[in-house]
């Protein structure tokens, strides 16, 4: 501890990260909350010297909207989805590079790399993957395929299918959106669960070997209990990534947010927020990121109960 | 059941190109009778270990066979050889309660062997009353002391009713006082359920006190076996009486001449039979060169050959096979003294070996007195002595003089041991 007298060195130590905190997060964070129950709040008329009465109305607005609901179901989907999955493919995929020891660092960074490269790079590589419609080159008008995944698909006789373009079905889009995410997940939960399986004493399993425990009761009896800090730490990142999914579905699917015939229909509540924001709604883009905020707090709350029960030790 | 080792070796490949491979454990014979609690003892990296995950089946021998009973064990895996290992640390695991940990082996069985569940937990509680820990079955390994601990290891080891019980260092980590308590329960248990136990230790005292048999061990060759008792008073060699004994043996440099034994250029009694042991002992290691270089495979053979007879001691330390130069070394001292006839040994003399006599003919030079209640210990300098002190022990009925700069000894026959000053093996008389 720092004696009494001295204290106010520490405080200027301290000064220049409390100052910057103040302005950018912690100002902007009350702001938020201020401009969110100021009705009809606009920034231009706000310069401009207008009054803006206190109430509900920005939140009215939001659930009223009818994009907000295909926003919040969409993001909802999302996370539902892919978390359980990335996770579980994350566990399976750690477990073996574990267990390979040859190549063992050169595949760890194989399986990194996504988390290093841009979101919307990979977004567009992955949109070129499942495009049906290609023109390869030529100003042929007949539609050839051209993404890859379905000229795979093609090899088995299958039709190609409508992932991402014009007339695409919406569980054809989503499909895309889940596999999307779920690879761009993996890297970060591989790291974090990898580490964990290190550190798990080798004699457990050894234990579990001279006890006779098959390789799936070994995993998930021994494994998946001790690897469950790390997990329940994964799951609930994941969650508040997934809830603030955006920039996946503009790496696909461009600014429009959907096929060109559908725009908008895989908005999520981040680029609900943001496209409030840009309208120069910021009362309603305010409203909308503190229901965000409510929700996510919700979700994070019943898993650190949930935590509480099922991590163990 | 009986449990028979029959020359089993563990070689460890060498890390990288250059490196030597490591022998862990050489060519270690033995058969344990059944029912008898065998300690396994040596300072690290002796191959106890190794040995004990040989026979659980964690490793697999490079040589030799493994015996349960009359059944060949060796490519068994350990599931199904019905072993029950205590690990160092326990291994117990973390999430589960005492009970969950006591009853995980037996919901592992399959097929006939599959208990109903009242079984199991009949089973558990047998095993738990067993070691008197079946007042802690809803409890989570983190919160039971070192010792209840262990016992729960140990419960989880003998709920599936193993034909062989196996402990890795079982008493290292729990405290002193807990220490004597456990293996006297150790004892118990293994008394009790009758199976045939082997435990690791480097702590003498741990094994010398429970088991029926011990076996030193030193670099992964067996120095002896036998009755915790015998070992301690007939070593076979002078690395086994320095291990045996707290506190340890005195070790000093004598020399024999025309069958008398000196120590400090004075005689201390009449010993027979040195010369014709050290002459034995020099066949001995020419044999085993001999034999080293036969089984040296045949492209090296040659120049390996030509280094040995020309005694060119650097070509073989570089080569592959360095020991037999520590070899050569040996068998040229034993035949310089031979030639002599003045033979260089080692003497062990236990503390307890020590009667005060004044007429007594080793003296040695009183440095200081440590008082200890049942009995004292002198603390006595000589230069033939190898430790910094010679330290005797005698009752407490004797007084001594804390200005008395000499005191003067007659040692007792059986306390007394003669090693080969360069093989450091026992010399009987």
């Amino acid at each position: 501890m720092v004696e009494g007298k001295n204290q106010w060195k520490a405080w200027i130590y301290l000064l220049p990260c409390l100052i910057l905190l103040l302005i950018f997060t912690v100002w902007p964070i009350f702001n938020t909350v201020r401009v969110a129950f100021l009705d009809g709040y606009n920034g231009m008329k706000a310069v401009g010297g207008t009054e803006f009465s206190f109430g509900i109305k920005n939140f009215s607005d939001v659930v009223m909207y009818k994009e907000f609901g295909t926003c919040l179901l969409n993001t909802i989907l999302l996370c539902v989805i892919t978390v359980p999955v990335s996770t579980l493919l994350a566990l399976l995929i750690a477990v073996c590079l574990n267990s390979i020891k040859p190549l063992n660092r050169l595949l760890q960074t194989i399986y990194f790399l996504p988390y290093v490269t841009n979101t919307i790079a990979i977004g567009m590589v992955f949109a070129a993957m499942f495009n049906i419609v290609g023109t390869m080159g030529t100003q042929n008008p007949i539609i050839t395929t051209a993404g890859i995944i379905n000229n795979i698909i093609g090899i088995f006789g299958v039709e190609p299918i409508n992932f991402i373009n014009t007339g695409s079905s919406y569980a054809a889009n989503m499909a895309v959106m889940i596999i999307y995410i779920v690879w761009n997940a993996l890297p970060f939960k591989i790291l974090i669960l990898l580490g964990g399986l290190q550190s798990v004493n080798k004699q457990y399993y050894d234990a579990a070997k001279i006890d006779g425990t098959s390789r799936s009761r070994t995993f998930w009896r021994i494994t998946v209990p001790l690897l469950s800090p790390m997990i329940a730490y994964v799951v609930i990142t994941g969650f508040i990534g997934g809830f603030k999914e955006y920039s996946s579905i503009i790496g696909i699917f461009g600014e429009k947010l959907g096929p060109a015939s559908e725009p908008g229909r895989l908005n999520t509540m981040v680029g609900y927020i943001y496209s409030s924001l840009s309208l120069g709604n910021e009362g309603r883009a305010s409203a909308a990121a503190i229901i965000l905020f409510g929700i996510i707090m919700a979700v994070t709350l019943v898993q650190l109960y949930v935590q509480k029960k099922r991590v163990h030790y | 059941m009986k449990l028979k080792l029959e020359g089993i070796t563990k070689i460890f490949p060498s890390r990288n190109k250059n490196g030597k491979e490591v022998v862990a454990v050489n060519d270690f014979t033995y058969e344990i009778p059944d029912g008898k609690l065998v300690g396994l003892l040596g300072p690290s990296g002796c191959g106890k270990s190794t040995t004990l995950y040989m026979i659980c089946g964690l490793q697999k021998p490079s040589s030799g066979k493994i015996f349960f009973g009359d059944d060949d064990v060796t490519e068994l895996t350990p599931e199904n050889r019905g072993v029950g290992l205590v690990f160092q640390n326990y291994a117990l695991y973390p999430h589960m309660t005492v009970k969950q940990n006591i009853m995980f082996p037996l919901e592992n069985l399959k097929g006939a062997d599959r208990l109903k569940k009242d079984q199991m937990l009949e089973r558990a509680y047998e095993a738990a009353k067993l070691v008197q820990i079946d007042e802690l079955m809803d409890r989570k390994p983190s919160e039971l002391s070192g010792g209840q601990q262990q016992r729960v290891a140990i419960a989880r080891a003998l709920v599936k009713m193993p034909r062989v019980l196996l402990l890795d260092e079982p008493l290292s980590n729990l405290d002193a006082r807990l220490r004597l308590q456990t293996r006297e329960e150790i004892k118990r248990i293994q008394r009790e359920t009758g199976i045939t136990t082997v435990f690791v230790t480097h702590d003498q005292d741990e094994a010398m006190s429970i088991s029926d048999f011990i076996v030193v061990m030193k670099l992964g060759v067996v120095q002896q076996i036998g009755k915790p008792q015998d070992v301690y008073d007939n070593p076979a060699n002078l690395f086994v009486a320095k291990f045996l004994g707290i506190p340890p043996i005195n070790v000093l440099k004598g020399v024999v001449k025309n069958d008398k034994l000196y120590i400090d250029g004075k005689e201390i009694k009449e010993f027979k039979g040195v010369k014709d042991s050290y002459i034995k002992a020099e066949a001995a290691m020419k044999l085993k060169i001999a034999d080293f270089i036969s089984n040296i495979p045949e492209e090296l053979r040659g120049p390996f050959e030509k280094a040995v007879s020309s005694e060119d001691y650097n070509t073989i330390e570089a080569g592959p096979y360095p020991v037999v130069a520590d070899y050569m070394r040996k068998e040229k001292g034993l035949l310089e003294q031979i030639a002599k006839n003045a033979f260089d040994v080692y003497v062990g003399i236990r503390p307890e070996g020590f009667n005060l006599n004044d007429n007594g003919n080793f003296e040695l030079a009183l440095d200081k007195i440590e008082v200890m209640g049942r009995d004292i210990s002198l603390i006595c300098k000589n230069e033939a002595s190898i430790n910094p002190f010679v330290r005797a022990i005698i009752s407490s009925d004797f007084k001594i003089s804390e200005n008395a700069e000499t005191v003067k000894f007659d040692i007792k026959p059986h306390k007394l041991f003669v090693f080969n000053g360069v093989t450091e093996e026992r010399i009987y008389e």
